[in-house]
């Protein structure tokens, strides 16, 4: 590494491209990545062999490392890093990076190209990766001169956490890899300013939030993002407002506070759904008012004027008009906003929310022979809250579960792919968040449909003798498909019902360790042995109830009379398990 | 209605589609795109486009977004710029 900022004309001693890169990608703070070698990365590959620093992770498909990377980024805060060959391989990647883009989670993606000479010749594994991957990445670069190499790296490494973050992508034509160049300077320090808000604005808000009667925070991932979760519950305890998060949003504010009303939306809880109908003022932080929370935009929350903070401004006013525009980072803005408000009465508002809370209590009913996946996850979380782990679920009902039933009381302690909704994340992205944060308790629950599209992970996690613990909520159904089918279409069932194989002989297989169960009474105890693997991966198959639907649920599109609060199944009175 | 959305960009390699695919996601039909560049560095990007004022203000915005757009306004729509349209996407 040069050791010194150069200010003489002299010139640089001259490296390989291929080892300054890697050792920019150790200046940079990487400990971890997750790739998949290829003809076109060779030269990479060659680098990192001298580079004990880095830990490679050898993924069974690319998809599964850009998903790792996410789970390395949504754990630790620092960018996650995924490394791919031209070509398919790199074509592989454009799925984590979609989910990286609407999710906002810092990811490198790191590619290798064909040589110059052949780019745009349809050389063997040619693709255009840079025009691929526009439209799902924050920014991109095609390296041109083998001297842009290094400080393209620098400047994707302080994109993909500036502002708003997101996934970047640096294209490397393999020959620029193999040129000599010269060392490059020390790189300066980045220059980071958290945005703020404008003084009136702030003053303006913070007069709306003191004078309301009926406010409700509204919060998401915007706030994880920034580490705003202390800022907020500042302000959420000083103004004694309640709090609900988004899917996304899990963990920004603890959800045994008893100011938290959970996860809000298509299967938030009822009460507070209800709650946002009814306030007068949202305070909206590091959200985008999406479709999944909002259902109808026309017909939601139609009392209430809004205040909505976030650090990109295109979010602002995108979906719902914002009566307070307070563009700036989360946490910046919200401790501009705490002297200047003043606590508005809410006491009758609090009332009315316990009135909501008792009316629609999130139950579910736990008979003596088939296991609900409810009961599967509140059981695990209750053995497991007091190690604080980090859950990755996968998409689906399960995911729906589990935001509902995992509370979570810790920022970074909840990733999911919230916005794309990508099928195949849990599993690698919960190896990525062990990598992160090797003393944790990492646990990826997750759904026999899902399973399936990246199961190959367990490979890699037991490779690298990672303990993460897979909870495969088994229904052999497509659940959350099949709830659609059978609510509104008819139950005209169709491609959902699956014939699975035998989960634990294929995660043994495999080399994990894997237990399965059947009956309620079986599950603590696997569970446990599940825990006590400490050398490699477990994974436990949960054969569960495969007629359970995920409630409340609210219907795509519709007004929130629609909402279906409950199971309909317990219109009969009996008493709920829970 | 006819709207023109003026963006100063670095004049690098893909900046137009970048820019061009933000009008194609919003399915905003392009009647006009002028690039006025002298070679590398600092570019302008006129854009002539139907589009209601909510869907440009948010063209607007996220165009902004970009690494490669230093700033990016709604300008008076002014007819001239229909003549002067010197790369007109096909379709």
């Amino acid at each position: 590494m040069s050791s010194a900022i150069r200010t003489d004309a002299s010139p640089r001693p001259k490296a390989r491209a291929a080892r300054l890169f890697v050792e920019e990608l150790v200046r940079q703070g990487v400990t971890h990545i997750f790739g998949h070698p290829g003809g076109a990365a060779l030269p990479l590959y060659d680098a990192l062999y001298d580079t004990p620093e880095i830990a490679h992770l050898l993924m069974r498909h690319e998809q599964c490392g850009a998903h790792a990377a996410e789970g390395y980024a949504r754990a630790t805060g620092r960018p996650g890093v995924c490394l791919a060959t031209s070509g398919p391989g790199a074509t592989n990647l454009i799925t984590g990076l979609a989910d990286a883009m609407m999710d906002s989670t810092p990811v490198v993606a790191l590619t290798a190209q064909v040589p110059t000479h052949l780019i745009g010749r349809d050389g063997f594994q040619e693709a255009d990766i840079f025009g691929l991957t526009q439209p799902v990445t924050k920014h991109n670069w095609l390296v041109r001169d083998p001297d842009d190499l290094v400080p393209n790296v620098r400047e994707a490494f302080r994109v993909a956490v500036a502002g708003r973050p997101g996934p970047v992508l640096v294209d490397i034509p393999r020959d620029f890899l193999q040129a000599e160049i010269e060392t490059p300077d020390e790189p300066a320090e980045p220059a980071h300013r958290a945005r703020r808000a404008e003084a009136s604005a702030l003053r303006h808000a913070a007069l709306a939030i003191s004078n309301a009667r009926r406010p409700i925070l509204y919060v998401g991932g915007g706030v994880i993002s920034s580490g705003a979760s202390e800022e907020l519950r500042k302000l959420a305890k000083k103004a004694r407002i309640p709090v609900t998060t988004t899917l996304m949003g899990k963990g920004a504010y603890p959800e045994s506070d008893p100011q938290s009303l959970g996860m809000l939306g298509m299967h938030g809880t009822a009460y507070a759904n209800w709650a946002l109908h009814e306030s007068d003022l949202i305070i909206g932080v590091g959200v985008r008012f999406d479709d999944r929370v909002t259902l109808k935009l026309a017909t939601w929350a139609p009392h209430a004027r809004v205040v909505h903070i976030d650090v990109d401004e295109a979010e602002i006013g995108k979906n719902r008009k914002a009566d307070y525009p307070l563009a700036g980072d989360a946490r910046t803005v919200l401790h501009q906003l705490m002297p200047l408000v003043g606590a508005p009465d809410t006491t009758a508002w609090w009332a009315r929310i316990e009135e909501l809370r008792a009316k629609y209590p999130l139950r579910y009913r736990q008979g003596p022979d088939v296991i609900l996946p409810q009961y599967a996850i509140e059981t695990l979380w209750r053995m497991t809250r007091d190690r604080r782990p980090i859950v990755t679920t996968d998409v689906g009902q399960h995911q729906m579960w589990a935001a509902q039933y995992w509370k979570c009381d810790e920022p970074r302690t909840f990733i999911t792919s919230g916005g794309l909704g990508t099928m195949g994340f849990g599993l690698p992205a919960a190896l990525g968040a062990q990598c992160g944060m090797p003393d944790r308790l990492v646990i990826n629950i997750n759904g026999d449909g899902s399973f399936q599209q990246t199961m190959q992970a367990l490979v890699t996690a037991v490779e690298a003798r990672l303990p993460i613990k897979v909870i495969l909520l088994n229904n052999a159904n497509l659940g959350m498909v099949r709830q659609w089918q059978e609510l509104f279409y008819g139950r005209r069932f169709i491609s959902t019902a699956l014939a699975n194989p035998d989960f634990a002989k294929i995660a043994e297989a495999m080399g994990a360790a894997a237990f399965t169960v059947r009956r309620p009474e079986e599950l603590e105890a696997a569970y446990g042995k599940a825990l006590a693997v400490a050398d490699g991966p477990a994974l436990v198959n949960v054969h569960c109830d495969g007629a359970e639907n995920c409630y409340p649920m609210w219907p795509a599109s519709q007004s929130i009379d629609a909402m279906i609060p409950e199971d309909p199944r317990y219109a009969d009175g009996g008493e709920a398990s829970r | 209605m006819k709207r023109t959305i003026v963006a100063h960009v670095q004049n690098v390699p893909g900046v137009l589609a970048r820019v061009d695919g933000l009008f194609r996601r919003h399915g905003l039909p392009v009647e006009s795109l002028h690039f006025d560049a002298a070679g590398p560095g600092p570019a302008r990007l006129t854009v002539v486009a139907r589009a209601s004022a909510d869907a440009a203000g948010l063209v607007v915005r996220q165009l902004r977004r970009f690494v490669d757009v230093r700033d990016a306004h709604e300008a008076a729509h002014d007819p001239s710029h229909e003549n002067v349209a010197r790369l007109r996407p096909a379709g």
